[in-house]
């Protein structure tokens, strides 16, 4: 599907971290050789990541960067008819932690308010959901809020990842964007796609309704077929991007920025040569934060433009690839200033239980 | 010959290229060694010789070709264009 709208703007990006950044070496201390973690280092680009507290949760890192928008823009919070939040690490099983934000936030009764379960691609896809929602009802604003705690090594006292590349490659990060409905705005085009057949490429099929038992292979919870995702990533967001520059009549020249989803280097270097942009126009955020999922493509916007005072509205094109199989473009303006230094914060939300 | 048809390559500058590609010591594989034996064929390195194979010989592979690979020779005979 394709869509294209002209009175939605994204007015507010932020990313919120833990305060605990772990250079990538530290995993010598955890039995990984020098030789393995400088060889990985250097393909994947991941020099470090941010590891969220033992009781943090994605939320409790969207809830900060969300809060911080309001606050800094003086948003009126009845104004927010949607929050969605795009996660693969809720809180719970029920109910959608989208509603627990929307109370945690204050916003009004009159939101909708629902989780979506996407990885890599959820941030350009929470776009198409948010904008078209905002699009359709009656308020000003959307929240987008997306990331993960793919980082964390253990669940309900098990060890979850059992390759050196799983262990490696993820860091923990939670994101919040403002979507704006005005009349005078740039159009805002969006390329969404899925391959379902391909389900099995990035998977976590057990401890859940359909495998409710962990089998004993020795393999971990999360199944990755690296070469499958590759050829796919590379393939596919090509192809894709490449369709957005021809519908739009644009070329790489036309763009500030290509904010991809921060896979691997390699897969950005493999993209950037592919579609032709050159590699200064790609934003990386895989050395700094690691792969953080759907968080990935607003938290390069933070590190790159964050603490800028260029003033500057920026063409940006993105494209978020993975899990599902998903995949999708997105082509839009924003303004520097309206993305916000990175946050830094040890919170987590005492519910009670 | 076509003219776009690459230099066919000798077994030796095979065997040079999947080194670098692989980051070991030039000389140290040989066609018959099975690949459980070269600590380095990990995940990494099977990525990079899927972007060497493409850059270099237009090959593209997939997980299962990957997975079919036993020895440095097997790897060796997929450096043609095909």
């Amino acid at each position: 599907m394709n869509l294209v709208f002209d009175d939605i703007r994204i007015s507010g990006i932020a990313a919120a971290v833990s305060d605990n950044w772990s250079p990538i070496t530290d995993f010598v201390e955890k039995g990984i050789d020098e030789s393995t973690i400088k060889k990985f280092s250097a393909k994947t680009g991941v020099k470090g990541r941010y590891n969220a507290g033992e009781k943090q949760t994605t939320a409790d890192f969207c809830f900060a960067a969300a809060r911080e928008i309001i606050q800094k823009y003086s948003i009126n919070k009845g104004e927010i008819g949607t929050l969605v939040f795009v996660t693969q690490h809720p809180d719970y099983k029920s109910p959608a932690t989208a509603c627990v934000l929307q109370y945690r936030l204050g916003l009004s009764e009159e939101c909708l308010a629902f989780d979506v379960n996407l990885g890599c691609s959820g941030f350009t896809c929470g776009l198409a959901i948010a904008a078209s929602l905002l699009h359709m009802g009656s308020k000003k604003y959307a929240l987008l809020l997306c990331g993960d705690t793919s980082a964390k090594e253990f669940f309900v006292g098990r060890e979850t990842k059992k390759t050196n590349a799983a262990k490696m490659l993820f860091g923990d990060c939670g994101t919040s964007a403002l979507l704006e409905k005005d009349n005078a705005c740039e159009k805002m085009y969006l390329m969404e796609r899925t391959c379902g057949e391909g389900f099995r490429a990035i998977i976590s099929p057990y401890t859940w309704f359909r495998h409710p038992q962990l089998p004993s292979d020795g393999l971990g919870d999360d199944r990755m077929d690296d070469i499958a995702v590759f050829n796919f990533s590379t393939e596919k967001a090509t192809e894709l991007l490449r369709e957005s520059m021809k519908a739009t009549g644009t070329n790489p020249e036309d763009y500030d920025c290509l904010a991809l989803h921060q896979a691997n280097h390699l897969i950005l270097k493999r993209i950037a040569k592919f579609t032709g942009f050159p590699e200064d126009k790609v934003l990386i955020s895989l050395d700094e934060f690691g792969n953080t999922s759907s968080a990935s493509i607003p938290v390069s916007l933070v590190k790159r433009y964050g603490n800028d005072d260029l003033g500057k509205r920026l063409r940006v094109l993105m494209c978020g690839y993975g899990v599902g199989l998903s995949w999708s473009t997105v082509d839009c303006f924003i303004d520097t200033d309206k993305i916000l230094p990175l946050i830094h914060t040890d919170e987590f939300f005492e519910d009670g239980y | 010959m076509d003219s776009n048809e690459k230099k066919i390559m000798s077994e030796k500058e095979k065997l040079t290229l999947l080194e670098e590609t692989i980051e070991v010591e030039e000389g140290s594989l040989s066609p018959v060694q099975d690949l459980t034996d070269v600590p380095e064929y990990d995940s990494m390195s099977k990525l990079s010789i899927l972007v060497m194979m493409e850059d270099e010989f237009g090959v593209k592979l997939s997980g299962q070709d990957i997975r079919s690979f036993k020895t440095v020779g097997d790897i060796l005979d997929r450096m043609k264009k095909e």
